[in-house]
């Protein structure tokens, strides 16, 4: 019975050490390829920059893996540093057939291949062939339709307000803070006025979103003529807007435009207001007029803006 | 020699500012992630830090002031970064560091600045 026992212990024992060799193996050659894939990239990252700077031309690319590499490194290297002309990345993209590569990712690969492959596309300039490949195709993915459509904002920036009217309908307007800064990276010109009046929802989105950011107050006027926007997202995104930017509640458009939507946008803006530090003194034309409904959103409103100010007393005593 | 820490999120970012910076004279050291900088800046003997990282000079982190207590004299501090709000550049600034240069850089210009503030140190 003992020596059974012993065989047993003696076995799973072996088996542990076996398996934990195994593990180790796999651990330590997963770290040696990740150690020689960051090499590989720190050296065409200084390729890069000889060939930028001294006109050193690139060695010549092995493969399929090389070309990958040179693509990755390429679009991180063109957005933290400004060494490559337009024409040199050009003939950069032209000599390593980048472009034909990407592309041909692009069109036949799996859903998060496509978003990749137009992702990195999105940093060389492309023929009009090329570019008209790119508007023919209609990822599924969310992420490659933003690239597809920032590809194309970046082939025709003078035919920007166009195309988010044209193709901003297939893509989630949440990426609408997302696609103004990388407009704004790319320096694609951003007419607000057009942007802000265009009809379709996404243009002011992208303009309300640039204006959030940069606290544009002298742009106050214009997002209030937005407030009363008969898509949803837009009226929300211009009084968040209007917060953002420290705007009186009580001026023209704001109490007309939350008075004429329901519950449950309300009680949203009202939570955007409260999140900008709105007190409810500076909210109480919507509170009054919460309670002239007979609602109790409006005392909902007081109730908790106390409770953050009783809160933020015992702190500060 | 001088001795620089680049802080980075991304590696590649750090590759740009290192290949960059390779000539300028100083010893090159690379960290990438914030608690790794953070760590790597307190316990250095660095005369720069150009770094990516926001927050650990924001909200409370208070990197500047814990390298004035911890490493004097306080090693200047470049923030690289795509941020262009102007209340976030003021909050930098204000919390103490010393420049702030947005991606993406011209390599020159960041060359001069980094040789400049060196060169200035005794």
């Amino acid at each position: 019975m003992n020596l059974y026992l012993y065989v047993i212990f003696v076995l799973w024992v072996l088996i542990s050490l076996l398996v934990a060799r195994g593990v180790v193996g796999t651990v330590s050659k997963r770290a040696a390829r990740h150690k020689s894939e960051n090499n590989a990239l720190r050296e065409m990252v200084s390729s890069l920059y000889r060939y930028a700077s001294e006109d050193e031309p690139l060695p010549p690319l092995r493969g399929r893996e090389e070309r990958q590499a040179l693509a990755e490194t390429l679009f991180s290297f063109v957005r933290h540093v400004a060494v490559l002309t337009p024409s040199a990345l050009a003939n950069l993209s032209a000599t390593h057939s980048l472009a034909y590569y990407l592309m041909l990712r692009a069109e036949g690969g799996r859903a998060e291949e496509v978003a990749e492959a137009l992702q990195l596309l999105s940093v060389l300039p492309l023929s009009d062939e090329y570019a008209e490949r790119v508007r023919r195709l209609s990822p599924v993915d969310p992420h490659a339709r933003f690239y597809r459509l920032l590809i194309l904002l970046c082939h025709t920036p003078s035919a920007a307000l166009l195309l988010l009217e044209a193709e901003g309908e297939r893509l989630p307007l949440w990426f609408a803070s997302r696609l103004s800064a990388r407009m704004e990276e790319a320096r694609i010109p951003m007419p607000r006025h057009d942007y802000l009046h265009s009809l379709a929802p996404l243009p002011p989105l992208v303009a309300l979103a640039t204006i959030g950011r940069y606290g544009l107050v002298d742009a106050e006027a214009e997002v209030r003529e937005v407030v009363g926007s008969s898509n949803v997202e837009v009226r929300c995104a211009a009084l968040a807007t209007l917060a953002r930017l420290g705007a009186g509640v009580g001026g023209r458009g704001v109490v007309e435009a939350v008075e004429a939507m329901p519950i449950g946008e309300r009680r949203r803006v009202m939570r955007i207001f409260m999140r900008e530090g709105y007190s409810s003194e500076a909210l109480s034309v919507l509170s009054e007029a919460e309670r002239e409904r007979g609602g109790v959103l409006g005392d909902y409103v007081e109730a908790r803006l106390s409770s953050r100010k009783r809160a933020l007393n015992k702190v500060m005593q | 020699m001088k001795k620089v820490l680049l802080g980075f999120a991304e590696p590649l970012a750090a590759e740009s500012v290192r290949v960059v910076l390779l000539h300028s004279g100083a010893e090159l050291c690379v960290a990438c992630g914030e608690r790794e900088m953070i760590r790597e800046a307190l316990s250095g003997n660095y005369a720069l830090i150009l770094t990516g990282f926001i927050a650990p000079f924001l909200c409370g982190g208070d990197l500047i002031r814990q390298l004035g207590e911890q490493c004097p004299p306080r090693p200047a501090v470049f923030v690289l970064s795509h941020l262009r709000v102007e209340s976030n550049l003021l909050a930098l600034y204000e919390s103490g560091i010393d420049q702030f240069i947005s991606f993406p850089f011209a390599p020159r210009r960041l060359r001069h600045k980094v040789e400049e503030e060196l060169d200035g140190r005794l």
